[in-house]
């Protein structure tokens, strides 16, 4: 019998395996600061590859961009303005970013659990997961509105919940990128946490605060988002516009708050570069190579930017007649394992503009904010703003400076039309040019079906099946 | 029959299959009546003339129950007899018969003992003298024709049925016997033997049965004969195997083998087959591994892993990555390591009661390959040579360049797109614009009927004494391909096995292991998906050779197919596996035995694309590229073992009881080399300017099992198989691990049984068996249930990052399969006729899937058990006939049929999963929900699906109907053996009914740029308004009614169409050489002959070929030529 028992016992044993040595179970994962730092770092590692779709999705569901005559159904479609529910195409926002926030939500329960870490350490690693749960549910709740509000990595509490408004997910977002601000370090850490360094690559107190000005100017907190901006202009030690236009978007430039590096080694710089320039004429399918810039969005330069000039390329066949297409070239490198790019997330100009705009829309001292206009005009090789002063004329003048400014840039013109008002008077005359039919529905994402067949508290955004 | 009729519709698709069945039943019938005609029981009438006397001895023993022992010569047809008696008695019978004849006789206890009169009178006397009284010791021996010793041989003695078993030297005693008593010795694998008792001390012969009732039924851990089996069980055996050009031997069984449904992915060498077994039981998810519905595989007793040993990050080779691409498996499989000529016979266990012993593993049915062991007798040398070319099997008849110009045009015109025919948008249309419109290509005459050479070579030595035996093979194979380039696959593979008895015979040892090599250098891509390739393409190659990319303003204006050429793909596995059983008989029917088995697999791959091989612009440096990847899979296996065996009473028991430990261990890297600066270097990654490992992993499998299976037969009559085990598995949580299963199976003999055999005298066997059993499924992937972070190989600020491996669940527990299974064997004709016939029903529940998650939660799934309960039910039967056995000739007919039907019987809250559009609860899992097409509108000329909603406009899901279940409603072969004199043809008939998808759907929408399509489209399209058309209008791609419609047409039925096909898969033509000419040459056999495979094919289905569907390559149609020598 003792024989017996001893028998199976060493059996079960015998079946309870370790970790597979190429795998790092969990809780040990977050109890040692290397392997915790891991788990935060290898989100930017994520974002970088497939976050560059933003860009290219929102420029052509607004003015932005053209596609040719390529016959990629998805692209179309976006660039129609016929986005479908039931296609797994449009889900993409939705997922890289529900992805992120599980990790993040991930860390933050894990980070709470671990005694193992010392505090400064800690705290920035909370703080980067904040300021990443922050920043996406920034992005969903611009696609589509009500969202559900994800706060823990247990699935069986998640798996059912119902949207929440709009309000409370940006209450949500403001705490979190507040709790970021107070957590995370004023200056850039390595991957040690602690050890300063040059690289941008890591969100800091600084990013929190730049990213807080922008949630405030979409909510209409102007007093707020002037405040914010104000205090990261004010760090002119570390932040300040480039003179160059070529160099704006070159790795860890004067005017970078967050970049992605590119995860070594790689063969190419940026996914945006590798994206939208063209060495060939357009293709006919696939993602890459296939958008040009719309002629819309070429005449609305204003003649002498130089961003017409710098971050416009053309491709010009060689044959008669010679045909140029155009595209977008903020990043200048197409392919090559030689890294002299990162991708851009935040960047100073963006805190001008947030400040001319929140300063005008206060009304009180419309000259600073012409001020901040002019920073970014004069940049462009433009004169000052000469049109008159007040307030509509100048918040035209700052929406259409963010336009040339950060067009094909993360969809800021894309959420720029809908947060304004402005998007039913500009898509309705654009999405017919287009060959689509535009409603003020399509402002909205659909909630990808597959969700909704889950999840049967979700409910579908108007005007989608 | 009841039970399959699920649904009333579906009746017309049951006739063919029933028609079968019904002749089962009619001969059945036939019988009966034919035998009440003459149902008596002690006289006997007979009235015959001129009937050779064995006859008349049979049909006098099929009324009386009486037994006839006789010596040989009785059995010569020189004695033919004519009797006629009404009523008689036994008495009187024999003495009309055996009146004038040189034989005595003497009944004693019903046995009629007949001898030659000249040959043995003290015997006649002997008898006659001692009936009754004398009492004798008898011992005696049995052996096989080497003379080796037959341990537990059951001798039974047929007065009374009891017996003895034979010992660890073939001996038997007993201390009193009555003379004249009639003995029966039976073994399994060993044709009966029926001995008198005469002397104090026999011998006794038992040949070997090769097919037939007695021959071995392998069930694993243990061997029965098919008399006695009461599970369901079939064999295909080594010279089916070798009669076919195959390398890969699960293709040769292929139709051959009811409830067993493998189809071909690819023509390609070394392609994966699909394997169905009694249909799918469980649902494939991402979280379950490919093979989670393949049987288990014991080659052996070595567990052989079904996974692909191709790299699962990047495939090199044709045969790709391991995923499943257009719901096919991809990558090298892993059979293509086995040679086919190193095996000896293929079991397949189908039923709960077969393949209970194996629990867990055996869920989906087991399929054990035995390898070819050492017989006693003479050294032999055996060598066999063949080759042969390939061809593909079928070629679709696709448009010329003007049609398809004018195909072109047409979508253009439609889309209204001729505006964009400017310079400025050539791109967009080169071949309108930009390539040479009086060129045309028949692209399937260069990419895939390109000469090639099938070689086989194979030799091996076999030989031994009675103490140890041996058997070496050796072969090579190299099967090469239709595409351009010298392409193969080679492969080169040792076998050996050897087995010693000690001198007390009670030690036997068993190694065997075997080795290959395999050498594949196979293109990255199959460029059959290239035939479609505009007619007026350009030139593959320019003037220098070069591959040509008809370059417009520096860009590539098509994908030349042949940019493999360029590349170099290279997968070199070594594959090794040997196993070592003892057996140790510690005291008279007890014995211990341990198996220790080990296997390697390892697959080194490369992968090397250089610029060239890019089209152009192409001088970036980064592109340049070597992936080198690297797979091993070692499984090491202990089972130590006991058995007990003992007759009590009338009956036979079998104990065993046994124990499992398995352990596979896999690895996998992969190293991604790129930014080289010249081709020249790009083999050697130390000229890389950047590497990284894009891929490691590590998984460890571990399994823990005890089992016990108790077996009992009475009389050979009724027989009792009880199974029962206990599993782990390391795949499971803590507190999950073990799971219990077993199985009872039991049979009756009914032809034993003297009531039938008075009501059915032709009936030479009858057995019906029953079994219940529930086995257990662990297939899914390693670790599930733990919670995980895993490196992506990418570093961050020099930090390798570290990602959530998957959603953790430390709750799942064993997926279960309770299997029913009622079967009916019957041998009649002298049991010229075998006829088996199977109803199962096995039921899966506790799916092991993964539980869909909508993303928001972070994973779309968790690993958990489903509460949906599949149902996979069908009818098998299979005929075997001696058709004709005649001195010169011979034909022998083997048909098998098996009706597979699926039904997802329940799955309660499926409304609430991402499956509620999948399955449908009372359909098949391969039913799928489709719109309802129904044609083309004559009006707009688009493809038009059925509508609820008042403005036509279909709505998913509510407008989605259940469809038909997309794949097989029967299938089966008929074998066909006829020797005649020197002679020997062999040939199998597989046909398979089934549905598929339309060869409409292996083409994007007509009209589209570089798109060629079949005639049969051109010739049935929507031209304009009115026309009754099947394909809908053209478009170039940027219509968007018609991409919708197109997408509706896509998911609708309409798509769904008979696929099913008719295939002479295999003829084999030998000629074996007269004796006088091999005594000439001093060889024992030679022959020549002819194989091929893939012959001919007979189908409605308009697309490439109906095995393999879409546009891949089909399978190949072989001929080979070649010799065979023994000496």
């Amino acid at each position: 019998m003792i024989y017996m028992a001893w028998f199976v016992c060493s059996c079960k044993k015998f079946v309870q395996i370790p970790a597979p040595v190429t795998q790092l179970v969990t809780t040990s994962t977050f109890s040692n600061s290397g392997s915790a730092t891991a788990a935060v770092t290898s989100l930017y590692t994520q974002m970088q590859f497939s976050s560059f779709n933003m860009s290219q999705t929102c420029g052509l569901l607004s003015d932005e961009l053209n596609i040719g005559l390529t016959n990629n159904t998805s692209l179309i479609h976006y660039f129609k303005n016929a986005m479908a529910s039931s296609s797994g195409t449009y889900a993409g926002p939705w997922v890289e970013a529900y992805k992120y926030i599980y990790q993040a939500n991930t860390i933050i329960e894990q980070l709470d659990h671990s005694n193992a870490l010392n505090k400064a350490i800690k705290d920035q690693l909370e703080g980067e997961a904040k300021f990443v749960r922050g920043f996406w549910f920034f992005y969903l709740v611009n696609c589509y509105g009500d969202i559900p509000l994800v706060l823990s990595s247990d699935y069986t509490i998640n798996a059912n919940i119902a949207r929440s408004p709009k309000n409370k997910v940006y209450q949500q977002i403001v705490a979190d990128l507040t709790d970021a601000e107070n957590l995370l370090s004023s200056n850039y850490v390595d991957g040690t946490d602690t050890t300063n360094t040059s690289e941008r690559v890591r969100p800091t107190k600084w990013a929190a605060i730049s990213l807080l000005a922008r949630v405030y100017l979409y909510t209409k907190d102007f007093v707020n988002a002037e405040k914010m901006s104000t205090i990261v202009i004010n760090n002119n030690s570390v932040y300040g516009i480039v003179d160059s236009l070529n160099d704006v978007f070159k790795a860890n430039s004067k005017e970078t708050i967050w970049q992605l590096a590119v995860p070594l080694p790689t063969t190419i710089n940026t996914q945006d570069g590798y994206n939208f320039i063209l060495i060939v004429p357009p293709a006919s399918g696939g993602t890459a190579n296939t958008s040009l810039i719309s002629s819309m969005l070429l005449d609305s330069f204003e003649t002498g930017d130089l961003r017409r000039i710098k971050w416009i390329g053309a491709y010009t066949t060689k044959g008669i007649p010679a045909i140029s297409y155009y595209f977008p070239y903020k990043y200048k490198v197409y392919r090559s394992s030689n890294v002299t790019e990162y991708t851009m997330i935040l960047r100073l100009a963006e805190q001008y503009l947030i400040r001319a705009e929140a300063r005008a829309q206060q009304g009180s001292n419309l000259n600073d904010a012409i001020a901040d206009l002019n920073m970014i005009r004069h940049r462009a090789g433009l004169a000052d703003y000469m049109g008159t002063i007040d307030k509509t004329s100048i918040l035209a003048a700052i929406l259409h400076e963010r336009e040339v400014e950060f067009f094909c840039e993360w969809g800021h013109r894309w959420f720029d039309l809908i947060r304004t008002g402005n998007s039913n008077a500009v898509m309705s005359v654009i999405t017919p040019l287009k060959g689509g039919d535009w409603s003020s529905d399509w402002q909205l994402f659909p909630i990808p079906q597959g969700e909704i067949n889950l999840d049967h508290n979700l409910i579908q955004n108007p005007g989608y099946l | 029959m009841k039970y399959i009729f699920h649904e009333p519709a579906a009746y017309c698709r049951w006739r063919k299959c029933l028609l079968i069945m019904r002749l089962t039943i009619i001969l059945l019938i036939a019988f009966v009546l034919h035998a009440g005609a003459r149902g008596t029981a002690q006289t006997v009438t007979l009235s015959v003339t001129n009937m050779p006397l064995e006859k008349v001895c049979k049909e006098i023993e099929h009324q009386t129950g009486y037994y006839f022992v006789y010596a040989k010569d009785l059995t010569s047809e020189s004695h033919l007899v004519s009797v006629k008696v009404v009523s008689a008695s036994i008495g009187e019978t024999l003495r009309q018969l055996f009146y004038g004849l040189p034989f005595s006789w003497q009944v004693i206890n019903r046995v009629v003992v007949v001898n030659t009169v000249k040959a043995n009178p003290r015997m006649v006397e002997r008898l006659s003298s001692s009936q009754g009284e004398k009492m004798m010791k008898v011992e005696g021996i049995v052996q096989n024709e080497d003379g080796q010793p037959i341990t537990e041989a059951s001798v039974t003695i047929r007065a009374t049925g009891k017996g003895t078993l034979t010992n660890e030297n073939g001996r038997f005693f007993f201390p009193s016997l009555e003379a004249g008593s009639v003995l029966v010795i039976s073994h399994i694998g060993y044709s009966d033997q029926i001995v008198l008792v005469k002397d104090n001390f026999l011998t006794v012969n038992l040949p070997v049965a090769v097919k037939g009732l007695n021959a071995t039924v392998v069930k694993g851990y243990y061997k029965t004969s098919n008399k006695l089996n009461t599970g369901s069980v079939a064999t295909v055996s080594g010279e089916d195997i070798a009669r076919q050009p195959v390398t890969d031997p699960l293709l040769a069984l292929e139709g051959r083998v009811p409830g067993l449904y493998i189809s071909q992915t690819s023509g390609a060498p070394g392609a994966y087959s699909t394997i169905q077994l009694r249909g799918q039981n469980s649902i494939y998810t991402s979280a379950k591994p490919i093979t989670a519905n393949d049987p288990l595989f014991i080659v052996d007793g070595v567990p052989f892993s079904s996974q692909t040993l191709t790299d699962p990050y990047y495939g090199g080779g044709l045969l790709g990555r391991p995923f499943f691409v257009g719901g096919q498996r991809q990558g090298m499989s892993p059979f293509n390591y086995l040679n086919p000529a190193d095996i000896e016979r293929i079991d397949i266990l189908k039923d709960g009661d077969a393949t209970a012993i194996y629990g867990s593993r055996g869920a989906n049915g087991v399929i054990i390959i035995t390898t070819k062991k050492g017989k006693v007798g003479q050294t032999k040398i055996n060598i066999n040579v063949s080759t042969g070319a390939s061809k593909v099997t079928r070629k679709l008849d696709l448009l010329n360049t003007h049609q398809y110009l004018n195909m072109r045009y047409e979508a253009l015109k439609n889309d209204n797109f001729y505006q964009y025919l400017v310079p400025e948008y050539a791109m967009y249309f080169p071949d309108i614009m930009i390539w040479d419109s009086t060129r045309y290509t028949d692209w399937q005459k260069v990419l895939i009927s390109q000469p090639n050479n099938f070689t086989n070579a194979q030799a091996s030595i076999s030989g031994g004494n009675t103490s140890t035996q041996f058997a070496i093979g050796a072969g090579y194979t190299r099967q090469g391909v239709v595409f351009p380039g010298r392409y193969a696959d080679q492969k080169g593979s040792i076998h050996f096995s050897l087995s010693n008895t000690s001198p007390n015979n009670r030690l036997v040892t068993q190694l065997s292991a075997f080795y290959s090599y395999d050498n594949s250098n196979l293109p990255g891509v199959d460029p059959t998906q290239n035939i479609t390739l505009a007619p007026d393409a350009p030139a593959l190659f320019d003037a220098n050779g070069n591959l040509n990319w008809q370059v417009f303003n520096g860009g590539a204006t098509f994908d030349n197919p042949l940019s493999y050429t360029a590349a170099y793909a290279r997968a070199i596995s070594h594959f090794l596996s040997g196993n070592l059983q003892l057996n140790y008989q510690i005291f008279s029917r007890l014995h211990l035995s341990s198996n220790f088995g080990f296997s390697r697999g390892q697959l080194n791959q490369t992968n090397i694309s250089p610029s060239n091989s890019f089209p152009p612009p192409n001088d970036f440096p980064s592109l340049r590229s070597s992936v080198f990847g690297s797979t091993e899979i070692d499984t090491w296996i202990i089972e130590p073992q006991a058995s007990y065996l003992a007759r009590i009473g009338k009956g036979q028991l079998d104990l065993l009881v046994g124990g499992t430990f398995q352990e596979n261990t896999a690895k996998s890297n992969t190293v991604i080399a790129t930014g080289f600066s010249s081709d020249a270097l790009i083999t050697n990654p130390l000229a890389a300017s950047s590497s990284k490992v894009a891929g490691n992993n590590f998984t460890l499998y571990r399994y823990n099992a005890f089992y016990g299976k108790i077996n009992y037969n009475w009389k050979e009559t009724y027989l009792l198989n009880i199974t029962a085990r206990r599993d782990g598995s390391s795949r499971f949580g803590p507190g999950k691990q073990f799971g219990n299963f077993g199985a009872v199976g039991i049979g009756w003999v009914f032809s034993k049984e003297r009531f039938i055999q008075d009501i059915l005298p032709r009936l030479d066997f009858g057995k019906i068996r029953i079994s219940y059993g529930s086995t257990g499924n662990d297939q899914i992937i390693d670790y599930q249930y733990m919670s995980t972070y895993t490196p992506n190989g990418l570093s961050y600020q020099g930090v390798t990052g570290l990602y959530p491996t998957r959603m953790p669940n430390p709750y799942f527990a064993w997926e279960r399969v309770n299997k029913m299974e009622a079967g009916l064997d019957i041998g009649i004709l002298a049991n010229k006729v075998l006829i088996s016939v199977d109803y199962y029903r096995n039921r899966t529940k506790d799916q092991l899937v993964g539980f869909p998650l909508p993303y928001f939660t972070g994973f779309t799934n968790v690993q958990g058990n489903l509460p949906a309960l599949i149902q996979n039910a069908g009818v098998e039967c299979g005929i075997n006939t001696t058709a004709i056995k005649k001195r010169d000739l011979t034909w022998n007919i083997a048909v098998n049929f098996s009706l597979p039907r699926n039904k997802l019987v329940a799955y309660p809250g499926i409304e609430k999963t991402s499956y509620a559009t999948t399955y449908a609860v009372g359909h098949s899992i391969f039913s799928r929900f489709v719109y309802h097409y129904i044609g083309v509108d004559p009006q707009t000329g688009l493809y038009r699906v059925l509508s609820k909603s008042s403005n036509g406009i279909p709505k998913f899901p509510e407008d989605l109907i259940v469809s038909k279940p997309i794949t097989q409603s029967y299938h089966g072969g008929i074998q066909n053996t006829i020797i005649y004199k020197g002679f020997q043809l062999d040939f199998l008939i597989q046909f398979v009914k089934q549905l598929g998808y339309s060869y409409i759907t292996s083409f994007d929408r007509p009209g589209i740029m570089n798109q060629n399509v079949p005639v049969l489209i051109m010739n049935n399209h929507w031209q304009k308004a009115g026309d009754a058309a099947v394909v809908q209008r053209f478009t170039q791609g940027s219509y968007y009614p018609a991409d919708q419609a197109n997408g509706l047409f896509t998911s609708s039925d309409g798509v769904i169409v008979d696929q099913s096909f008719a295939r002479l898969k295999n003829v084999n033509i030998s000629y074996h050489l007269p004796g006088k000419w091999k005594d000439k040459a001093s060889l024992q056999e030679a022959s020549l002959f002819v194989q091929c495979q893939n012959l001919l094919t007979i189908t409605k289905f308009a697309g490439m070929d109906p095995e393999t569907g879409g546009l891949n390559l089909p399978p190949m149609r072989t001929i080979v030529l070649g010799f065979n020598v023994t000496f």
